[in-house]
């Protein structure tokens, strides 16, 4: 695997990543919490997320890509 | 009164099968369990020393550190995974909360034993629909002319992808132990599934997933995992059952 693919799927198992620990999970009620982080800043559109996905596709290979094949994150 | 950071809601360790060491938790700070008593759950956290400011969201490296952790808990016990970032002060109000929604976590926890998470996304180009054309007159009438051919386009396109979109995932329900799917969550994101997979089929899993591939060769498709099981946790106040969602590209 040269080095620009290499990048591309560390990055593209980033945004898989981070479309779960941001949007998925147990949410523990909210008057339990006395904070969550200020993800509505960041996550401020899921949209914004996808599309860096969409976008980081096609520059993978063409077929099947194991973007998240890992032991460990990342 | 202590802040605690959040990991993962999991079982209460036994004297028989007690939780091995998992080592530090966020910013190097001891991982410690709250158990809630005649629920056999506990919620794993560290102690948290700044108050009311959790780690920011564009925190990447306590994101990988937050989800590093849940990893470890993962490989030693089944895990229900917090929301990264989240903050609880109030134990006993905490215990309660647990308490009331301990039939939702305990099935939630069964469901996830012994399998983990894998994700496929599905792109396609999504294809030319021909929609009537038509002579029009008026500014007016020409504007409500374009607004009906969007909207018949974006059913048509809803409709085939619906179709492709179904088709994938039956093939993936033969593989996965359960299945949340979204459709069109971007025009070219045509799928976008979440499997439950037994831990021995992850395997069996990405063949089927390849054969896919080479039935579907017009359609590209990607594999993340394994995961813990993110999109399959839940409460009585959240519907488990995401298979019907369908979010029109817009």
């Amino acid at each position: 695997m040269d080095l620009e693919l290499a990048v591309q799927q560390r990055e593209a198992t980033l945004l898989e990543l981070l479309d779960r620990v941001l949007d998925k999970g147990v949410i523990i009620a909210g008057d339990l919490t006395i904070s969550v982080a200020n993800i509505d800043l960041v996550y401020l559109d899921l949209r914004i997320l996808l599309a860096s996905v969409d976008t980081l596709e096609k520059s993978l290979d063409e077929g099947l890509s194991y973007i998240g094949e890992r032991d460990s994150v990342i | 009164m202590p802040t605690y950071y959040t990991y993962a809601i999991i079982h209460t360790p036994t004297e028989d099968a007690p939780l091995p060491g998992i080592g530090l938790g966020l910013n190097g700070r001891p991982i410690e369990l709250i158990p809630v008593e005649e629920t056999g759950l506990s919620l794993s956290v560290s102690e948290w020393p700044y108050a009311y400011a959790p780690p920011a969201a564009t925190n990447i490296s306590c994101i990988l550190e937050h989800e590093n952790i849940i990893e470890r808990l993962m490989l030693i016990t089944p895990v229900l995974p917090v929301r990264y970032g989240t903050l609880i002060a109030d134990n006993e109000q905490f215990k309660s909360y647990l308490y009331q929604h301990r039939d939702a976590f305990l099935a939630n926890l069964v469901h996830v034993t012994g399998r983990i998470e894998m994700g496929v996304r599905v792109f396609w180009i999504p294809p030319n629909l021909d929609v009537e054309t038509e002579t029009v007159a008026t500014p007016g009438r020409q504007y409500l002319m374009a607004r009906a051919q969007a909207l018949s386009q974006n059913e048509k396109l809803y409709n085939a992808a619906q179709i492709l979109a179904d088709q994938i995932c039956e093939r993936l329900r033969k593989v996965a132990f359960d299945i949340r799917c979204q459709r069109l969550l971007t025009k070219r994101m045509l799928l976008s599934a979440a499997c439950l997979v037994q831990k021995e089929d992850i395997e069996l899993f990405r063949q089927e997933t390849l054969s896919l591939c080479n039935v579907y060769t017009d359609l590209r498709f990607t594999i993340s995992g394994p995961w813990p099981a993110y999109h399959f946790v839940t409460t009585e106040e959240k519907p488990i059952h995401h298979d019907n969602l369908f979010r029109v590209y817009r």
